[in-house]
């Protein structure tokens, strides 16, 4: 090391120099070279962020097609709901207990004026029905499912005109019973007289 | 602790060096002295370390007197010094002591004093010491703290000399330098370096002989210097407590209109000045890092605004996509249950409101359509819906009945498949046929509109031969098929 004594002016100028220096070393080593790059990384953010940016008026669009999208939306649910409302309606209303006397009663007075007559009646296990019979009752009784639909099976003998006659006097909404199959089984053609069965469904 | 002096003086000459400490300064009052030998060829820092004590320290200002400095009266002309500036005189000087010294007028620093002048000449007093030196003493003690420095030969310190020192003609004999002052003058008439070569230093002061001088001259003559004047009237700076005097005298003295001295008040401005410049540099820098440092601060801010900027809408527009496509995926997933909840409303009603009707108006088209060579036996409920089955005596009447029922049954909720049909092979054409018709329910189509009773327009398609008529009165009807 060079002792004080033989240093010259021009070294002295350069160690006061030095503090200035290493202030300066000191700045950008710890602050001056992190933060600029820490700026080169949010410049190339930016650039990224320009590449996929959009204007206000793009994202307000958006915004309105979404809120179409939910009041659209919207509707489908209400209208869904209302339909799964009237299907709980009339599968809750269209049946009752208190009916099935009347009810019997009223297919014994329509048999009788059609020239039918009943050969049995019997609540019995679910018939043969059509698929698409088959995905209504399921329907019907998912809405109650404490009081499944029971069956009532009636045995008639009769023309082809009576038993027409006798369908289109049935009033369902009086006797809370409905027809869900029929079927014949031709017997005496010659007198015209069948057997027709009737399923109802309870 | 004993109390830091306020000056140091320190004489350094011939053969010993002696430091004395003083209190006070208009009346200063030694506190402490140090005497040393000397080598009579030791340069003024080997003086100075000889009587550095550490345990003592050097006063606030120190006082510097050695014989090694080169001091010497010259002079220059008149004509050559009018109108310059100090330092321009100083640099005149500086070639003049490199001329009479060998030393290099870059490497000394001088201190000089107007001594007057004969009309034509200018003369100067003028101590010197080469620059390293200086610095080396400087800084040493600049180091120990000590504030002010002055360094100068110590010719012309001693002023005071029997009873009216200045009105005695005096000659100062030191190890190197003689010089005259002359009566009432503190200033030299002449100076000579010949100090070992008497005849040498009275010629070139001008003196003739000896003898005249020792009776109308007074000496102050510095150490080992009695041999050359063994008669004169000699003050011989040797025995202690005339040193002590001598340091008194000097530390009491105010110097600095007297004698040339070198003090630190213009060196030290050097290192103060280079020091006010690295101190304002320092700022500079700190400034300038401050200035960076906010400016840095404020790009990546205005940076990170803009990404936010940008970010804004592009993450709103992202977010309501999102939204959109789980939207519009619900609403597909919905759209479909929906769709088959209202179409299982409308079988429902459709069943309410038709069944009766359908079985009855069913019954009907079945008489209608039927043809004479066609006998159903079987209505039978199936998985698919309902099939008719009969037997018919010509192979084409049930296919023409189902092609006749298709669009009629239509409406009532029934699609009608093709017939299917065995033949018997009974008859010579192939018959009877047995025959199967599928009614399939498939529910309430738009245009399903039922009416309420009566006759069912039936398609003009006639059947084959011996067939029955086309359109059937429900009452007319053959009770059967």
């Amino acid at each position: 090391m060079v002792p004080k004594a033989t240093r010259t002016n021009r070294e002295r100028n350069l160690l006061a120099l030095f503090p200035a220096a290493a202030v300066l070393a000191l700045y950008f080593t710890l602050y001056a070279i992190p933060k600029r790059s820490a700026l080169d990384d949010h410049s190339s953010d930016l650039a990224a962020a320009s590449l996929v940016a959009v204007d206000k008026s793009v994202a307000d669009a958006a915004r309105q097609n979404l809120d179409y999208a939910r009041d659209n939306l919207q509707r489908l649910k209400t209208r869904m709901a209302d339909d799964q409302k009237q299907i709980g309606f009339i599968s809750q209303t269209w049946r009752g207990n208190e009916s099935r006397l009347e009810a019997a009663k009223e297919v014994t007075e329509l048999a009788r004026k059609h020239d039918l007559s009943i050969l049995s009646q019997k609540f019995a296990e679910k018939p043969q029905l059509s698929e698409y019979f088959e995905e209504i009752i399921r329907v019907m009784e998912e809405q109650t499912p404490a009081t499944p639909i029971e069956y009532w099976h009636v045995e008639f003998e009769g023309g082809w005109t009576g038993m027409a006659g006798f369908f289109s006097s049935l009033d369902l909404k009086r006797l809370k019973i409905i027809p869900l199959s029929f079927s014949l089984k031709a017997t005496e053609l010659d007198k015209g007289q069948h057997k027709w069965t009737i399923v109802f469904g309870v | 602790m004993s109390r830091r002096p306020d000056v140091t003086v320190i004489l350094c000459s011939g053969g010993f060096v002696m430091r004395g400490d003083f209190v006070g300064k208009s009346h200063p009052r030694m506190t402490n002295s140090v005497r040393a030998d000397l080598d009579p060829s030791a340069t003024v820092l080997q003086g100075f370390h000889a009587v550095q004590n550490a345990k003592n320290p050097l006063g606030r200002r120190l006082l510097l007197f050695s014989s090694s400095l080169w001091t010497s009266r010259i002079s220059l002309p008149r004509q050559t010094v009018v109108g310059l500036e100090q330092h321009e005189l100083e640099q005149a000087l500086k070639y003049e002591v490199e001329t009479l010294a060998g030393i290099e007028a870059d490497e000394v620093i001088l201190a000089a004093r107007h001594a007057g002048d004969d009309g034509a000449n200018d003369f100067y007093w003028i101590t010197v010491l080469p620059q390293t030196e200086w610095s080396a003493i400087s800084d040493q003690l600049i180091a120990s703290k000590v504030r002010s420095i002055g360094m100068a030969h110590p010719t012309g310190v001693q002023a005071r000399i029997g009873e009216n020192p200045t009105l005695v003609r005096r000659i100062e004999f030191w190890a190197n330098l003689v010089a005259a002052f002359p009566e009432g003058s503190s200033i030299p008439s002449s100076t000579s370096h010949c100090a070992g070569d008497s005849l040498r230093w009275m010629e070139d002061m001008g003196l003739s002989q000896v003898d005249d001088l020792t009776h109308t001259t007074r000496f102050v003559i510095g150490p080992n210097a009695s041999r050359m004047l063994p008669d004169a009237n000699l003050e011989l700076l040797e025995d202690e407590q005339r040193i002590r005097d001598w340091l008194t005298d000097a530390a009491a003295a105010d110097l600095a209109d007297r004698i040339p001295i070198l003090t630190t008040r213009r060196t030290s401005s050097v290192p103060n000045a280079r020091l006010a410049v690295g101190v304002a540099i320092i700022l500079l820098a700190l400034g300038a890092c401050l200035w960076h440092a906010l400016w840095l601060n404020r790009r990546i801010e205005r940076v990170v605004d803009q990404i936010a900027l940008l970010q804004v809408p592009a993450a709103a527009k992202r977010r309501y996509d999102e939204d959109l496509n789980r939207i519009t995926q619900e609403r597909a997933d919905l759209a479909s249950l929906a769709a088959k909840t209202q179409e299982q409303v409308q079988r429902i009603q459709f069943l309410f409101n038709q069944q009766t009707v359908r079985f009855s108006r069913l019954l009907d088209l079945l008489v209608q359509v039927r043809t004479d060579d066609l006998l159903i036996e079987e209505l039978l409920p199936n998985e698919k819906g309902t099939m008719i089955s009969g037997i018919s005596l010509n192979g084409e009447s049930a296919p023409l009945f189902a092609n006749r029922l298709r669009d009629l049954a239509r409406p009532l909720g029934w699609q009608v498949n093709p017939a299917t049909q065995i033949g018997e092979k009974k008859m010579t054409s192939g018959g009877p046929w047995q025959f199967k018709i599928l009614l399939e329910d498939i529910g309430p189509s738009e245009v399903a509109s039922i009416p309420a009773s009566g006759t069912t327009p039936v398609a003009d398609e006639k059947p084959t031969e011996g067939n029955a008529p086309v359109t059937i009165q429900l009452a007319e009807a053959a009770d059967g098929p």
